[in-house]
């Protein structure tokens, strides 16, 4: 646990220390600004705030261009930066074991992209501030979503991140798998029989727009990007094991 | 096999293995019937009521129910009006949950402009779909069918440029209807007492409207023409008497109420004072009776308040003038919705122990004044004093016994309400007291208020936001990544 | 302490461990010597728990590295080839973020880091970042995370490379300095004299095979017949008659000293030095020196790798 404490520290630390996390937090922020900005002069949500949270966390621009790209672009940081650098081997021969050292590297990334998603918030708040009557339950299960729905993103991008030293192949890698898991069940979501209920309980930007930018805490809806961040985790370590037996 | 391929097969193989296993836990996930979920909106009204998911639960395998979500006003979509699209947000939210809550027996499909023509084609034929019909719900060969409108209250567009709005839906009320109607052909029975008004029920300016709201609510409706022969009925409503009880009907009012049963009893300023008399006597020991006169109020133009003249047997009451605790009046008072009480007489409230427990769920404003019998009319004079007069009460047993609505009961002032077009002036009102009576709970059958104040910026506002959205945030995250830059160079 | 028993690495069709087996005993240091490509690294690696060995087996300390990997890993201290660490963490955070790696408290984990930080020279650089060092304080930082946990066994593959001379003097102090505290290390270099003055053992590694172990006079004794046999004569064509006499009793004459004239000659399998000292005489070549001399360790790695494997 000690161990596990250390990294997830010292891993955190490396990425609010880190101007390459920075300028992707800036980019984050730029883009989502103009959506926000964009969808905040829409007549119809100015007609009806309760639009916001579906439009923002659901099935909306930000989901499926922004979200499957930016949590790659961090998590290259993770494995593969380290690989082209080489600190992968001290990290790896020190006495801990592989798995605390992933899910510790994980969880910072998850806790920094708390930020990414705290500039979000803090629109709302202003917004608020600003007297617009808004729904803080279906706000912030939207968040809750959003911010389920990165970490599955940052998980497969950690396991992209662990098949190479090279960080453009990583993010790419992790990026195109993201948009794969949007993409691949939005096209069958209309198929008849099994692979129709198969992409219609994996659809990702149905639960984040029918459960969580709606107001509902829903069991399901939050098991389908853990339990597919637990996979991604166990693949990485996996590919971690095998990288040391077959090496 | 070389040793090194047979560790990459093994990997392979826990790496597939991990897949399986993530595959069957989101199956076992998935089932409705483990399936957990909280409404976490302010409103508490994102899904559908414990009413609607029980009716649900009672259809057979195989219901479907077939959404078609195409905005059809164009009067709706103006001005980016934000009805439609806020209405499809609620259905799909809405019809999830109720698709969960079936417990696996509804089958929900959505169409909308990005589903397959073809599908939605098909879906029109085979259901006979007419423009504004948004919902089928069919079990079997027997189908539901619901126009937009029965699901969504709209506020028209108005000529100076204001979008329509959404005013309250009554989705959930209207699918648990449907499910209710469809799923078990019993309905809960409401006899209509028409004594000595034959045809009164069938006549659009008379007892029509009340017949079909009640059918909304998902009663069926019995003509009583005699109180004797409606004791199989699980609720009353008296919407006016005529002529006064024969005494065999008196005694089966007696019998009536005497059983617990609901009853929604309304007498107006006209009625014959020897109906209200039978009523009081009966009614006295639950601590509600009729009073005496005609409720009016002074009426406020631009040109002044008038005093005498004949529109004030109209009662516009605003939310304030009915109880916010009350399960019957709490929505329509917090949500301001004016209704309107025609020719209305008093309903008294008074002492009546411990058994019972009463609420004046409508008065009038403080102004008003009994036009008395006798005197001129609607007008003060010296014998009428202004002060609040009651117009509705509702009276139910201190300690419920077996079913919440035992010994429940409503007394309203106003006959002429519930009859012809007057009813869409109360339907808010009546279709509550009806509900309450039905012993349903009020998050169950309110209409829900779906209004949001909009949010229209001013340019400074906007600029503000814009601003901050666009230029501070990022700009801060990108001084923060030249800084750390700075500080490692040095 | 450390050892290893048979050990075979394959990547793919290269062998490049061939049934390599050491033991590192407690306060000794092995230097570990070998060509490029010999399999140095690779078998550090594997004592380090970074690579699994194809066949055979590791363990430091009693832990087996397979199947005990996290205790054996407890037990030692490595030093990579090329060592790096995150060039955004001074040095003072990164040595306390490993110490806390390593199972250290957070206090006590500073606390250490600072006195390994100062047995090592880096208390001046506590606070510099790690990508703005110099080689040789890289090189002394991956020896002070080696060291932090204080193991009983430390593995160093090419500590010496990139250090100055000064530096490789405080460098080798500290190494027996620790030897003298117990701690077995197993050390790879390219850097022949540092071996030579810091090795109690020394191990050649030709093509992935131990070509020799043992300590330099056991190794000097050892190759010592394998040595050049060094024969200056005088007189009329001196050089020309002996290189054909040596070659005639089965020696091959490997070069000629340019200043002193003396043929250094390489015994091949029918050599008969008695027979060529003869024979000479015979000749009445002036013979002033006939004699092998004991080889020095450059020598001897030259010998060793230019011998088939032993």
């Amino acid at each position: 646990m000690r161990a596990f404490i250390a990294q997830f520290k010292r891993e955190l630390r490396g990425l609010l220390l880190s101007p390459y996390a920075f300028v992707l937090l800036g980019f984050w922020f730029l883009l989502n600004g103009f959506f926000f900005a964009y969808l905040l002069r829409s007549p119809a949500v100015q007609n009806d705030l309760t639009l916001l949270p579906p439009y923002l966390f659901g099935n909306g621009l930000l989901v499926w261009l922004l979200l499957p790209a930016f949590p790659p672009l961090l998590a290259l940081k993770l494995l593969a930066e380290e690989q082209r650098v080489g600190t992968l081997e001290p990290l790896l021969t020190a006495p801990v074991r592989d798995a605390a050292v992933l899910l510790a590297k994980y969880l910072a990334a998850c806790v920094f992209f708390l930020v990414f998603w705290g500039g979000v918030a803090a629109l709302f708040l202003v917004l608020n501030l600003h007297g617009a009557q808004l729904d803080w339950g279906r706000v912030g299960c939207g968040f809750l979503g959003a911010m389920l729905c990165s970490s599955l993103f940052l998980a497969a991008g950690l396991w992209a991140s662990s098949w190479s030293g090279n960080l453009v192949l990583a993010a790419g890698g992790g990026a195109a798998l993201n948009y794969m898991m949007l993409f691949v069940p939005s096209l069958l979501l209309d198929a008849p029989g099994r692979v129709g209920t198969f992409a219609r309980a994996a659809y990702l930007p149905g639960f984040l727009d029918q459960a969580f930018a709606a107001g509902w805490i829903d069991s399901y809806a939050i098991a389908l990007p853990l339990v597919l961040s637990a996979l991604f985790l166990f693949l990485t370590w996996l590919r971690l094991a095998a990288r040391r037996m077959l090496a | 096999m070389s040793r090194r391929l047979r560790l990459a097969a093994l990997t392979v193989a826990v790496g597939l293995a991990g897949v399986g296993v993530a595959m069957l836990l989101l199956a076992v996930l998935a089932r409705p019937a483990l399936r957990l979920r909280a409404d976490m909106t302010h409103t508490g009204g994102a899904g559908v009521s414990e009413r609607t998911a029980a009716a649900l639960r009672t259809l057979p395998e195989g219901s479907r129910l077939t959404v078609f979500m195409f905005p059809e006003n164009p009067a709706w979509a103006w001005n980016g009006s934000a009805v439609y699209p806020r209405a499809f947000d609620r259905l799909i939210s809405l019809l999830e949950d109720a698709r969960l809550r079936a417990g696996g027996r509804l089958e929900v499909t959505l169409l909308d402009r990005t589903s397959s023509l073809l599908e939605t084609e098909e879906a029109q034929r085979r259901l006979g779909r007419r423009p504004g019909d948004a919902l089928f719900l069919e079990v079997g060969d027997t189908r539901k069918v619901l126009a937009f409108e029965e699901l969504f209250q709209v506020i028209e567009p108005t000529r100076d440029g204001q979008p329509a709005r959404l005013r309250a839906e009554r989705l959930d009320h209207a699918l648990g209807n449907a499910a209710l109607a469809l799923a078990s052909g019993a309905l809960p029975r409401v006899a209509i007492y028409t004594a000595a008004r034959a045809g009164a029920l069938y006549d659009p300016q008379q007892l029509l409207p009340l017949a079909r709201l009640l059918t909304d609510e998902g009663f069926e409706v019995v003509d009583a023409t005699d109180l004797r022969g409606v004791q199989d009925a699980d609720l009353l409503v008296v919407p006016g008497q005529h002529q006064a009880f024969a005494p065999a009907e008196l005694d089966a009012a007696r019998a009536w109420l005497d059983a617990g049963k609901p009853l929604l009893l309304a007498l107006g300023a006209f009625a014959d004072e020897r109906v209200v008399e039978d009523w009081n006597a009966l009614l006295s020991e639950r601590g509600a009776v009729f009073g005496s006169g005609l409720i009016c109020e002074p009426v406020r133009t631009s040109g002044g308040v008038i005093e005498g003249d004949p529109i004030c047997g109209h009662l516009e009451t605003s939310g304030a003038e009915f109880d916010d605790q009350h399960a019957i009046s709490s929505r329509i008072s917090t949500s301001g919705r004016a209704q309107i009480f025609t020719a209305t007489r008093p309903v008294e409230t008074g002492a009546a122990g411990n058994a019972f427990t009463i609420a004046r769920v409508a008065r009038s404003e403080v102004e008003a004044w009994l036009d008395l019998p006798g005197g001129k009319d609607f007008i003060l004079d010296g014998a009428e004093r202004r002060g609040i007069r009651g117009i509705a009460a509702a009276s139910e047993p201190w300690m419920a016994q077996g079913d919440a609505a035992n010994g429940r009961l409503v007394l309203l002032g106003s006959a002429a309400s519930l009859e012809g077009g007057r009813l869409a002036a109360l339907h808010d009102f009546t279709a509550a007291a009806v509900r309450w009576l039905a012993g349903r709970e009020m998050r169950d059958f309110e209409l829900v208020a779906t209004r949001e104040l909009p949010f229209r910026p001013d340019r400074a506002t906007q600029a503000r936001i814009d601003n901050l959205a666009v230029l501070v945030l990022p700009g801060a995250a990108f001084l923060a990544a030249f800084g750390i830059f700075l500080r490692r160079r040095r | 302490m450390i050892r290893a028993e048979h050990l075979v690495k394959r990547f793919g069709d290269l062998v490049a461990l061939d049934g390599v087996s050491l033991e590192v005993r407690p306060g000794e240091i092995l230097g570990f010597l070998g060509p490029n490509g010999a399999g140095k690294s690779t078998t550090i690696r594997i004592l380090s728990g970074w690579l699994p060995p194809t066949r055979g087996s590791a363990s430091v300390n009693g832990h087996d590295l397979v199947t005990d990997s996290l205790a054996a890993r407890r037990s030692v201290g490595y030093l990579p080839e090329q060592f790096a660490a995150p060039h955004e963490l001074r040095v003072g955070e990164y040595l306390a973020y490993r110490a806390e790696l390593k199972g250290a408290r957070p206090r006590m984990a500073r606390e250490r880091a600072r006195a390994v930080a100062e047995e090592l020279g880096l208390s001046e650089r506590w606070r510099q970042p790690f990508g703005t060092l110099s080689k040789g304080f890289r090189q002394r930082v991956g020896l002070a995370d080696a060291l932090l946990a204080d193991p009983p066994a430390l593995l160093l593959d090419e500590p010496f490379s990139g250090l100055d001379p000064v530096q490789r003097q405080e460098f080798r102090e500290t190494l027996r300095g620790l030897a003298a505290r117990g701690k077995a290390i197993l050390f790879s270099s390219h850097v022949l004299p540092e071996v030579r003055d810091l090795a109690t053992r020394l191990l050649v590694l030709h093509r992935g095979r131990c070509a020799a172990v043992g300590t330099l006079d056991e190794l000097q004794r050892k190759l010592q017949r394998s040595a050049p046999l060094r024969v200056l004569a005088r007189g009329e064509h001196a050089t020309e008659r002996v290189t054909a006499l040596a070659t005639a009793h089965g020696f091959d004459p490997e070069r000629i000293e340019a200043a002193t004239g003396a043929v250094l000659l390489r015994a091949l399998a029918t050599a008969d030095r008695a027979a060529l000292f003869r024979a000479l005489a015979a000749e009445e070549c002036a013979v002033e020196e006939f004699h092998t001399e004991a080889p020095d360790l450059e020598q001897l790695f030259l010998l060793l790798v230019r011998e088939p494997a032993a």
